[in-house]
């Protein structure tokens, strides 16, 4: 796997985010009458986007704080994750624009799921399920070799069982068809993704984390 | 595409003329000279808004009657398609389950990963990426079948392609006989193709491909999931899961296989499927659906070429389309399609008019009807993610055809009679033993390999995790069967994840179809 070809492949996707990021500053300010109008009840699909671009965004730091430390087969899976999930924060990033919602959430996450969780209140102020402590991943930066592997698959692992909480409940409950199937799509993903970091953590002898899930 | 080509008629230099009929010649005499699709050439206007996602929301009738199951067969013991849970605990479901089909020969090996191949008497079995450190006999393992007593390790092709991870490119070309690979690795790759010549002797491959005799082969700029063959053999397209990646390599010199496009057609790309003049090609769009594309640039090898889209269709009955197969009978164009999640199952669609195709008939097994959702998630809770799914089908024919098998994830090997494709009946099935206990020697079973214990098929319809995440060992209560079959007069050449490879053969005169 040739350097260049590497570097390629993270400009293209800078190049997506740009695009993503350049869509949102070209907007004018306050309500463009141009915007694409938002169903009512989008209230999902906004929250959904908001929450899973910062959720996204911290995989794509953690791949990228791997970089270099892990075994390549678990490096060719980072970069996976990492050009992926770059190209799917753009996408609900471009979604937000058109939409001319804000690009991060007002309030504490997930707010726009309690109506699918009914009696399932999560604390408000809590961070996302199955997301990283900056110390995990200030640790993930300093380990090399198989402590690598391990520690990069187990956070990985648990970052994506928290987020089909939300893909899960978005494919479902979200206004747009094209919200719902990108969520649906998401959750077949992390779901295969899932099973192979499982797969090869236990090659390295190690068992998976304990679920983020709490029911 | 189904990976094996029916278009010319196979003659491998290493065994006698078979007796099978070209394939090319239609079933029914009368119908030769209509026996070849017109595809209209439709004119799409770029400008016009594109075309809009078609739902197909009509529902149509799923259920397919059970195979009347004649002597020596030993049937399954629940509903079709289903290893209850009570065989599953009680060690029922490891003698295997079978009706009208028995088994001939089997190589096990070390399993296989995802979907194999096979030509003539060989089989070919798929990679898993871990295995390229953990196998014993490392890359792509040839099996020689020609004496079914006897089945026997001639070859792996070891080369950057084969060796880890083959997942949905392993692909035979039957007219050429040429077997092709792309490097996938864990998710989605790319980067190296290997193609060999499977044609002189199916059980030592030549890799044509090698720079100056090595087994190393030229990298290029093209992603990797899935594969599939034109008709043709001239153009092998490769597909990739991450970010809806597209490209087509031209194979006309398969010693130097050429990138001649390169492209983005959806959010992601499954499996894809060739028309059988080349012009069109449907392309599996993530989460269920395909897009059919106007491929006649690639196909005619202009510079610049592009995919102009014809249409999109969709529908909510399924989820992760995994591959399509155009086919035509009785001079009506039709598809197949096969969803890999869902219980969609197998979908067949009229393809009269490629800007709205129409769903006229789903194939679903009784273990896949929505009543059955409960059933199903407790069978499959700890034998890993994917449950009682369609995964790879092939039509014994692509005009007129007669019959239809399927890979069925943990309901094993199907066999369909669909001579008339509104009245499709089961004839046949086969799911193999249950490797129980063997996980440890399955290093390149793609099932072995994932602990993770629970079937996600019915995200959509549960709770997250109810059931909940299950992280213990896979228990191996059902094989997956995920590999396309190859019709071979009365026999049947496939391969399971943890059985490897398996010659099967029709009994009580349930196949070939008269």
């Amino acid at each position: 796997m040739s350097r260049a070809r590497g570097l390629g492949r993270i400009l293209s996707a800078l190049a997506f985010m740009v695009i993503g990021a350049g869509a949102v500053m070209l907007l004018p300010g306050g309500p463009a009458p141009t915007a694409a109008r938002v169903p009512s009840g989008a209230a999902v699909d906004i929250g959904f986007s908001q929450d899973m671009i910062a959720h996204h965004q911290q995989a794509v730091t953690m791949a990228q704080t791997a970089r270099g430390r892990v075994s390549p087969p678990v490096a060719r899976l980072a970069t996976a994750i990492e050009l992926d999930q770059i190209k799917e924060i753009g996408h609900m990033q471009g979604w937000l624009a058109l939409w001319n919602a804000p690009q991060t959430p007002s309030g504490p996450p997930m707010t726009w799921m309690n109506a699918d969780h009914p009696g399932h209140h999560r604390t408000i102020g809590a961070t996302m399920p199955g997301m990283a402590s900056q110390q995990e991943i200030d640790r993930l930066g300093q380990v090399t070799g198989e402590d690598a592997d391990v520690l990069f698959l187990r956070l990985m692992i648990r970052h994506h069982q928290g987020g089909l909480i939300m893909t899960t409940a978005a494919a479902r409950n979200a206004a747009h068809p094209q919200v719902r199937a990108l969520a649906t799509h998401m959750t077949a993903e992390q779901h295969k993704e899932i099973a192979t970091m499982t797969g090869l953590l236990a090659a390295l002898g190690h068992r998976p984390p304990p679920s983020p899930v709490q029911e | 595409m189904s990976p094996l080509i029916r278009w010319t008629m196979p003659i491998a230099a290493d065994e006698a003329a078979t007796s099978e009929r070209d394939p090319q010649q239609s079933r029914r005499a009368g119908m030769r000279a209509v026996g070849i699709v017109v595809v209209a050439a439709v004119a799409v206007s770029l400008t016009a808004g594109g075309a809009g996602r078609a739902a197909v929301s009509a529902p149509v009738d799923t259920r397919v009657p059970r195979a009347h199951c004649g002597p020596g067969s030993a049937p399954e013991t629940g509903l079709q398609g289903q290893v209850p849970l009570q065989d599953r605990r009680n060690g029922r479901s490891r003698r295997g389950y079978w009706c009208n089909l028995e088994l001939v020969s089997r190589y096990q090996g070390q399993g296989q990963g995802t979907v194999g191949a096979s030509y003539g008497k060989c089989q070919y079995l798929g990679t898993i990426l871990p295995s390229a450190v953990t196998a014993r006999n490392k890359g792509v393992n040839v099996i020689d079948m020609s004496d079914p007593e006897r089945p026997k390790l001639t070859d792996s092709l070891v080369s950057p392609a084969t060796l880890g991870g083959t997942w949905e490119t392993l692909k035979v070309h039957e007219g050429r006989g040429l077997l092709a690979a792309v490097s996938v690795g864990l998710v989605s790759g790319g980067f190296f193709v290997s193609v060999y010549d499977v044609k002189t002797d199916c059980r030592r491959p030549r890799l044509l491909n090698g720079i100056n005799g090595t087994r190393l082969t030229m990298p290029g700029l093209f992603p990797g999931h899935e594969a599939g063959w034109s008709p043709d053999g001239r153009t092998y397209w490769t597909t990739g899961t991450v970010g809806g990646t597209i490209a087509a390599l031209d194979m006309t010199d398969p010693r130097k296989p050429r990138v001649i496009y390169n492209g983005i057609t959806g959010i992601a790309n499954h499996g894809v499927g060739v028309s059988h003049d080349g012009d069109r090609i449907y392309v599996a769009d993530l989460p269920a659906g395909f897009i059919t594309f106007d491929a006649t640039d690639v196909q005619r090898r202009k510079p610049h070429p592009r995919l102009r889209r014809i249409s999109e269709t969709t529908w909510s009955d399924g989820l992760v389309t995994q591959h399509l197969v155009p086919f035509t009978d009785r001079g009506r164009p039709y598809l197949l399609a096969v969803d890999e999640l869902g219980s969609g199952g197998v979908r067949i669609l009229d393809l009269s008019d490629e800007r709205r195709p129409v769903t006229v008939r789903q194939l679903k097994l009784e273990i896949n009807r929505p009543e059955h959702v409960a059933l199903r998630g407790a069978d499959t809770a700890r034998n890993g993610i994917f449950g009682y799914d369609s995964h790879y089908c092939t039509l014994d024919w692509l005009t007129d055809p007669t019959a239809l098998a399927c890979g069925w994830t943990q309901s094993g090997i199907r066999v369909f009679d669909i001579r008339d494709l509104h009245r499709p009946r089961e004839i046949a099935y086969f799911n193999p033993p249950a490797q129980v206990g063997e996980r440890s020697r399955l290093v390149n079973s793609a099932h072995a390999f994932i602990p993770f214990g629970t079937s996600f098929t019915d995200i959509l319809e549960n709770h997250p995790d109810k059931p909940p995440l299950y992280f213990g060992e896979t228990d191996m209560t059902a094989d997956w069967c995920m590999s396309p079959p190859r019709f071979d007069g009365d026999r049947l050449w496939v391969s399971c994840d943890d059985n490897g490879a398996l010659l099967l053969r029709f009994t009580n005169g349930a196949y070939p179809l008269r």
